[in-house]
This record gives C-alpha cells, structure tokens and sequence, in this order.
C-alpha cells in the first residue's frame, strides 16, 4: 500500500512519535509531548491509526506481549515521514517568502 | 442491584445516544445493555460519565480482545455492544477520537448498512406497488383475470377493508424510518469533520420525534394483527365457525343422502359438508380422509364473506366467480331469483357441477355444489335460506 500524502495531522505526528519505538498507551504520550501538548491524540484515532499504517508497511510491532504490542517505524514509514517533513518545510518557506507573516 | 428499562433509541443516532447515556448517567442510571427495543439500566449514585460509540467489527459484535484492553489503558471502559457500534464510558474527560477523517472511515460501513437497508425497503415498496399494477391488467393469468378493482375487493372482503391500507402505512413508515437514518447518518459522517457535532438541546425534540414514530409504528403493527384476528377465525369447530348458520347443509339439498363424518385438515371435526369461510386457509376435506372412500359421493365447496367495509357486493360477488369457479356463472333474471336474494350469478351448464354466487345485503355466499340430484332453482332457493338464516 502506499504512504497517503499528505498526510493527516494525527498521521504525522504518530509517526513523528514511533521515532523512538513505543507501545500504545506511551504513544499518546510521546504524540502530546512532540506536539508540545497541541495534539492529544484519543486511544481510538490511536488504535485505528496504528492498524492502518501497519497494513500501509510504515511501521511495525518489533516487540509483542500478552498484554500490550511495541511499534516501530520501517524503513519505508521512515522514508514517508520524511518526505511529509520536506513537504511541510517546503510550504512554510513558501509562506515566508511570500511574507505571509507581515498579514 | 436494580434495574431499569427504556426504550432505545435508533442505533445509528450517535451523538444522541451519546448525550443521551450521559444525561441518565448524572440521574443515577449507567446504561448495561443496549437492545434493539430496549435499554437496560442498573441504578447506581449519580455522576458524570462520558460514553462514546465506537464502530464495531460486526453487527452486536464486541470488540477485539486486544482493542478492548487498550482502550481500558487510556481510561475507556468496555460496556456492551449497541448495534453498529461498541459502547464506552469513561470517568474523564478527553475524546475517544481525535481524529474526524480517521473517525469518517470508521463509519463508512454503517452508512452503507443502513443505505442498503433503504435500498431494500424501496425495493419491497416497488414490488408492492408492481403487484398493484399488474392486478390491474386483465390478463388471465392472474387470480382468474380479475382486474384491478374486482382483485383489491375480493382482498379487501377476504382480509378486512382496513388490513391493505394498514399494510400500506407500516411498510410506508418503515421507508421513512430508513430514509431517516440513512439521511442523518450521512448528515452525522460529514458534519465530523466540521467539528465533532453534540447534540447541543435537540436531545428531547430528537426523543419526542423517535418515540412519536415508534407509537405509530406499534399502533399500526397492532390495528394490522386486531383486523388479521377479527377477520380470520381461528380454528372453531365447524359448527361453531362464524357464519356457519349461512353455509349449505349437504342434506339441505340433497334430502336422503348420508352425510359421512370426517377430519378437516385443520384437525375439526367436520362432514361431507366442505367450505371455506376463513381467508387464506380451508377445511377441505379430500376422500382419503372420510370413512367412505366412494369417489361419487356428492360434496360442497363454500365460501361465505360478510362485507364490513364499503364494498359492493356485486363487484365481490363477480369477483368470487372469476377467482374460484370452474364454469362461468352469468346473473340470474330479477324473476327468477329467490325473495332475499338481491342478485346471483349461476352455471348450471354442466351435468355434474352447479355453481354460482348470491347476494343477499352485505352477505355473499359463493357455492360449488358436485352432484345430481338438486337442480338450479333448488340451489337458489337453499343459498337464499341460509343467507337470510338469522
């Protein structure tokens, strides 16, 4: 499957959080923390989210217990994570040469 | 620890629901089980819960084991399964889904449920609007070529002048009641990603407009089944059944004959006397069921109707002919007919069988008569006894 872009904030920012492999329940917490506590991100957007982007091959459970699944990114979830950053950068430094900022 | 019972409202109205577990909640009644009718509820100490319906994998399917524990680590509480949907509460706040596009997908599945449910009820409307239209056609293939009008008052005698009508209404709200759900379903999906929509003080406009349909819809399955019931009766001994006064006796016409007693297929005891004067359903009697397997013995076929609503007995009565005969009964002269009889229809063209139907006020009796011994006149003369019977 391929890596949806643009992608959606929760997207991003889950994918920003598995940089450092987490299970689901510190997943939440590393999203609020990479957003600087502007995303809270609900344990069903999580789960769903987490389902999906596992089948799209961007991440993956690296460790599995009876209780909770740890997830990390691939090598193609880090690749799309990436090119969403570049995206993102590309549009600001559109922005700032347009001089959105001086409106 | 005691329980309540209300009624549910529609699955597919979330945030409703939603507002709706919650407002009980704070007066003490935490939601337990969801059915399709009915809400069960166990009466605890009043506080402030917030519930969310989260897709489910199936219809009344609970959720995943996995999905389950990880949702009680974030603090939401599995509760039951509620149709479409898996039930949650927590005792804090903070939203199940935080993401609208992601929540959209989710529900895509119960939208197309609840669409296919509408396209099924349109189809159903089609079809009985396609049986109406094709009674119309005078073709003889269907119900002996009645047409449109002679079919729906032969129905309307058979079933009562209200049943079709009633009929009509309750497959007329179920449409409604599907177009609803699909309509604001869909009004739901896409307004999620306008902001999660609440409910905001149109829970009790919403409630009032659920249970006003749902007592329409009780009150007409209801009328429905009380006209089924009062125009068949069930199971009476032959002799007993309504409107037997105003069947033929077999000896009526044929004096010296022996009348053989045997079992209706419905269990009643009967004789060599057969009719049928419920709707849909008879006592026939065949050969092998009577003591007496003489193939010529002579029988009656019957059918009485007692007109209820505004029918025309005349129209009925061609009707009966053309659904049951064998023959082709033409009306009888004025002169000719029996005193109480108000017009009649007759065959006696053939050596063995003499049918007809008469008419005597809002009682029709339709008579296929097998035998040799009474002729035309004495058949009219014996309908025209038992229809002005008492």
């Amino acid at each position: 499957m391929e890596s949806p872009s643009p992608m959606t904030e929760a997207m991003y920012y889950l994918l920003l959080a598995l940089l450092r492999p987490a299970h689901g329940y510190l997943l939440m917490q590393q999203v609020s923390q990479v957003s600087g506590g502007r995303v809270a991100m609900g344990p069903g957007t999580l789960y769903g989210l987490l389902g999906k982007l596992e089948k799209a091959g961007l991440i993956q459970v690296q460790q599995e217990d009876q209780r909770r699944k740890t997830y990390a990114l691939t090598p193609a979830g880090r690749q799309a994570l990436r090119q969403e950053y570049e995206r993102l950068r590309r549009m600001v430094a559109d922005g700032e040469q347009a001089e959105v900022e001086m409106l | 620890m005691k329980r309540s019972h209300r009624l549910s409202l529609p699955g597919w109205a979330v945030p409703q629901r939603e507002e709706y577990f919650e407002k009980m909640a704070a007066r003490g009644l935490f939601v337990k089980k969801c059915g399709f009718y009915l809400t069960r509820f166990e009466k605890g100490e009043p506080c402030s819960v917030c519930y969310r319906l989260d897709a489910a994998p199936g219809r009344n399917q609970p959720p995943e084991e996995e999905k389950r524990r990880f949702y009680a680590s974030c603090g939401w509480e599995y509760v039951c399964d509620a149709g479409y949907f898996n039930l949650y509460r927590a005792s804090r706040a903070g939203e199940l889904h935080t993401d609208p596009q992601w929540q959209q997908e989710t529900l895509v599945p119960v939208r197309k449920s609840l669409r296919s449910q509408l396209v099924w009820n349109v189809v159903y409307a089609l079809l009985w609007m396609g049986y109406a239209w094709l009674s119309h056609l005078s073709v003889q293939a269907f119900h002996g070529g009645l047409t449109f009008g002679e079919n729906l008052s032969l129905l309307l005698a058979q079933i009562g002048f209200l049943t079709p009508a009633l009929l009509g209404l309750m497959l007329a709200a179920l449409l409604l009641d599907s177009g609803l759900a699909a309509a604001e379903f869909s009004g739901y999906i896409k307004a999620l990603t306008g902001g999660k929509p609440r409910a905001k003080g149109s829970l009790q406009g919403f409630m009032a407009r659920h249970y006003g349909l749902f007592a329409a819809r009780v009150t007409t399955a209801l009328a429905v089944i009380a006209a089924l019931l009062l125009t068949i009766p069930q199971g009476a001994p032959t002799d007993q059944a309504p409107g037997a006064q105003h069947l033929l006796r077999l000896e009526q016409l044929e004096p010296g004959v022996t009348v053989l007693q045997g079992e209706s297929n419905l269990g009643g005891k009967s004789d060599w006397v057969e009719y049928i004067d419920r709707p849909f359903s008879s006592l026939w009697l065949d050969s092998t069921q009577l003591s007496d397997e003489n193939a010529n013995i002579p029988w009656i076929y019957q059918r009485y109707l007692e007109l209820k609503g505004p029918l025309d007995p005349a129209t009925v009565a061609s009707a009966l002919c053309k659904y049951y005969s064998l023959g082709n009964p033409q009306p009888v002269e004025q002169s000719r007919l029996p005193a109480g009889v108000d017009l009649a229809l007759l065959d006696d063209s053939r050596e063995d069988l003499l049918e007809g139907c008469a008419v005597s006020g809002n009682r029709v009796l339709y008579v296929q008569y097998f035998s040799h011994d009474a002729g035309a006149d004495q058949l009219l003369e014996a309908m025209a006894r038992a229809l002005c019977a008492p």
